[in-house]
């Protein structure tokens, strides 16, 4: 363990690899060649183009599957995912042990595969961890270290080859033999399968599943078949009702309409809402309002886009089929709408996080965004904020594209000042996540706090009737109401994941609770 | 309950869906032993059993089991919750309690009233925040009668803690001896205004105001009328003290009474209320818009009663405040008429002059205040 730049204890290998610790914002950056897959040959393949293999089990037998590797899979599907439990149910059967999972994320759905971590057949997770394999981790149970990286991260994490996918397993609503892929169409559309992108191309070994066999060619393809090695069919791959999980529903909470409403009269007038400008906001309840809220602004003052970021979502895709904006750079399908939308609109563009936001892209859209909403669970009064885990010290949240989004023009955290009596901003972070120089702007349901860094923001505003406030004025209200600001967990327990930078530094660590 | 041996009282919610409260269970023990569940115990347990030891200490420790299961209730809930167990538990009086003076202030806008209920404390801390212009801390039907007294504990403590920002503060009481009750409990902490509800007859306002004069509150007092008597008799009852500064019909109970079922019949008391107000000098207060979530019905419904000469309705939602000042705003061009009338006749004033002409019209004293309040209701003054 040392400290690193933020002043944060990280450990200096995880999992038997070592990780630098955090050098600051762009103060690191790694040199020498992309790791790549190994060199195939089309003389290898069949002929006819026909990949097919009768089921996962065998083709994870063909793939080489062996204790210790590391296999991949994606969350295009969110809630509704029903692949990785049949993945890992194959390895089970098959004896495997101490796997490696690498997904892009995972959601309430995969409680059940806490009984192959149980069984030996995984050995950790290195992704978002969410909801109950966050708490299982937080327990101390995972046998080797969390790992937890941004969308754009995990991409980086392949080109720098911080860690080799063996076999990425890659769910296809739509899929030919050969292995051309699409989520625009089938049964279990989902959208765009922009998170798969990376494995499909790092990866040593591909296998495209499907519940939806077309003939060749499945045309337009999101993923070539030229980067698959196997294509297997199954009776379903997921859900796509559970794509939209909670959280991407516009919120009734008084609280946070309060919240987006004011978020949108500040980038109004902080005049960051104006012709031509681009946003991105989440699927969190508050995030939809916000675009719900600054839609009807630019309806009723006659100002266009000039591209929205997904998640898409109805209420994106509405903008869209309005005139609102001509584009929507979309990474990753939030509702049926948006899936809809991505069959049917030239505009709706498929993104993965290496055109979105890779910190070793030529460039970096993220930071052309004019104004990015996000969520938190803790601000300081640095504005560092917290996105992983409560101030209890469960790991509960992945990070998503939280870390990513951070470099946009104008980033706002919209928080509650409280939540469950536990005030969200507090002296110290219990877990670090994004470093404060890049957050702009915090909005609260009792004001808005503007990063003292950001003089411009604070004059364009300083004439309004905003509730312009302090951190610290923030802070002291909602302390006042909950009686403090409750016990500061201290970190005494022993590490259970690592969170990292954007660019692979290790920026904080989670620690076992209770 | 009598003797008490053997019986459980139990005062608040808990549960998985439930945020902001905490149940509070107190049985007769041979010891006193507390216990103390959390959602946030990792971080608050501590306090929240030294705010519970600090209110048995207040009555002695008496031997008693009291177990709290809680949901992050905030320190006043969880205040409110131990002394309403307590007492119901034990009989006697909720202890003395008083918050921060307010200043009632008789005339000032009354567009928006949000009910918040009364025994439902997730709703409280943030009630101040939408810019409401009166809220309501409802003790009335918002409240199950086995929820009561609870409810009272729960309003005063949320009187004497929070800070409701520009919001007037006012609770409705109960009707009748359960509302000289709440008001026992609240007047001391000092509320803007009380509703009473079912009021009937000039005598109910007078003796309601004599006990406000005895615990020395200058609480105002809104009426609802929602019986056939009552809105009979609206300008008796609109004259019957100077506490009082607003009638407003209560529609559901007036239709019951009326045995009608269209709420066109509610035409004659609508009219019968304002023109009793406007006579009587008080203001007209509209009912509540019950469309929640269909923010243009609550703009046109807010319309309506401004057009009808209302100053105000109810909200049940703080989404339907927006739209709801929206519907009672003046228009553009009235504001600008507004403007003009009000910034001439200043100056005229000013200058010494009574009465002056203003594109073509003349404007004395009654017209410069009419100006002056389109100008307040449309928020520029």
């Amino acid at each position: 363990m040392n400290k690193n730049l933020a002043g944060r204890v990280v450990p200096s290998e995880a999992n038997g690899r070592s990780f630098p610790p955090y050098q600051g914002v762009g103060g690191f950056k790694p040199s020498g060649r992309h790791a790549g897959p190994p060199i195939k040959s089309s003389a290898d393949f069949p002929g006819n183009g026909d990949k097919k293999t009768p089921n996962l089990k065998e083709a994870l037998v063909r793939a080489g599957l062996k204790d210790g590797m590391t296999v991949s899979t994606h969350h295009h599907f969110r809630n509704g995912d029903f692949l990785a439990e049949q993945l890992f149910a194959a390895a089970h059967e098959l004896g495997i042990k101490n796997l490696t999972w690498f997904p892009s994320a995972v959601f309430p759905c995969h409680e059940p595969l806490i009984r192959f971590i149980e069984a030996g057949t995984i050995h950790h997770i290195e992704g978002s961890l969410n909801g109950p394999l966050g708490a299982y981790a937080s327990q101390g149970k995972m046998p080797g270290l969390g790992v937890l990286r941004s969308h754009g991260s995990r991409y980086r994490a392949l080109q720098d080859g911080d860690l080799r996918v063996d076999i990425a397993v890659i769910a296809a609503p739509s899929c030919d033999p050969f292995g051309n892929m699409t989520g625009a169409t089938g049964p279990s559309a989902c959208g765009v399968l922009g998170f798969a992108v990376a494995d499909a191309h790092y990866a040593d070994h591909v296998i495209a599943v499907t519940d939806n066999l077309v003939p060749f060619p499945c045309a337009p393809w999101q993923i070539a078949g030229n980067l698959v090695d196997q294509v297997v069919v199954t009776e379903r791959i997921g859900d796509p009702a559970q794509i939209v999980s909670g959280t991407t529903q516009i919120t009734r909470s008084p609280e946070r309409l309060r919240i987006a409403e004011l978020a949108t009269q500040f980038v109004k007038a902080a005049g960051v809402l104006r012709d031509g400008w681009s946003f991105q906001a989440g699927a969190g309840g508050t995030s939809l309002a916000f675009t719900k809220f600054v839609a009807d602004e630019m309806r009723r003052a006659g100002i266009r886009a000039s591209f929205v970021r997904g998640g898409s979502t109805a209420v994106v895709v509405k903008m869209l089929e309005d005139g609102l904006t001509p584009v929507i750079l979309d990474g990753q399908t939030f509702d049926l709408e948006g899936v809809r939308s991505v069959r049917e609109n030239p505009g709706h563009v498929m993104t993965s996080p290496f055109n979105s936001y890779n910190y070793h892209g030529k460039g970096n859209i993220a930071s052309m965004l004019d104004v990015a909403i996000l969520g938190a669970t803790e601000v300081d009064l640095n504005f560092n904020a917290n996105v992983v885990s409560h101030s209890d010290g469960q790991l509960l949240h992945g990070i998503g594209g939280w870390q990513d989004a951070l470099f946009s023009k104008c980033t706002i955290l919209a928080v509650p000042t409280f939540r469950n009596r536990v005030p969200i901003i507090r002296d110290h972070l219990t877990t670090l996540c994004g470093p404060g120089e890049l957050v702009d702007v915090v909005v609260t349901e009792r004001g808005i706090a503007i990063n003292p860094r950001r003089q411009d923001l604070m004059e364009a505003v300083q004439s309004t009737d905003l509730p312009i406030r302090s951190l610290e004025e923030l802070k002291a209200g909602a302390e006042a109401l909950c009686g403090g600001s409750g016990r500061t967990i201290s970190p005494n327990g022993e590490p259970v994941a690592v969170v990292t930078w954007v660019d692979g530094t290790a920026l904080d660590t989670l620690y076992k609770t209770s | 309950m009598v003797g008490g041996c053997l019986a459980v009282t139990r005062v608040g919610f808990a549960g998985p869906s439930v945020r902001s409260d905490v149940l509070v269970t107190v049985e007769d023990a041979s010891a006193l032993n507390v216990q103390v569940e959390s959602t946030v115990y990792a971080m608050f347990g501590d306090e929240i059993r030294a705010q519970t030891m600090a209110v048995l200490n207040s009555i002695g420790n008496p031997p008693l089991q009291v177990s709290l299961e809680d949901s992050g209730a905030l320190p006043f809930m969880i205040q409110a919750r131990l002394e309403a167990a307590l007492v119901k538990h034990l009989g006697g009086h909720l202890p003395a309690l008083a918050g921060p003076r307010r200043e009632p202030k008789r005339d000032r806008l009354r567009r928006s009233r949000l009910y918040i209920p009364g025994n439902q404390p997730k709703f409280m801390p943030n009630a101040g925040i939408y810019g409401a212009d009166c809220l309501i801390l409802d003790l009335e039907d918002s409240v199950p009668i086995s929820e009561k007294q609870a409810a009272r504990s729960m309003v005063r403590h949320a009187l004497a803690t929070l800070d409701f920002g520009c919001s007037e503060v006012m609770v409705r009481i109960n009707a009748g001896d359960l509302g000289y009750q709440d008001l026992g409990a609240i007047a001391p902490c000092s509320p803007d205004v009380i509703v009473v509800p079912k009021v009937e007859s000039p005598d109910d306002l007078t003796a309601l105001a004599a006990q406000l004069d005895e615990l020395e509150s200058p609480a105002y007092i809104v009426a609802i009328l929602e019986t056939s008597l009552g809105v009979q008799r609206a300008y008796e009852i609109a004259t019957a003290t100077p506490r009082l500064i607003a009638l407003s019909p209560g529609v559901e109970d007036y239709l019951a009474d009326l045995r009608a079922t269209d709420r066109e019949a509610t035409v004659w008391a609508h009219g019968a209320i304002l023109n009793a107000c406007r006579a009587a000098g008080i203001s007209p207060l509209g009912s509540v818009t019950t469309e929640i979530h269909e923010p243009e019905r609550t703009e046109a419904y807010a319309y309506k009663m401004a057009s009808y000469g209302f100053d105000g309705v109810g909200c049940l939602h703080p989404g339907q405040i927006a739209p709801v000042h929206r519907g009672f705003a003046p228009t553009e061009s009235e504001l600008e008429e507004a403007g003009v009338v009000v910034t001439e006749f200043e100056r005229a004033v000013g200058a010494g002059q009574g009465a002056i002409s203003v594109r073509g019209r003349m404007v004395d004293e009654p017209v410069y205040q009419r100006a002056l309040r389109t100008l307040q209701r449309g928020g520029a003054r």
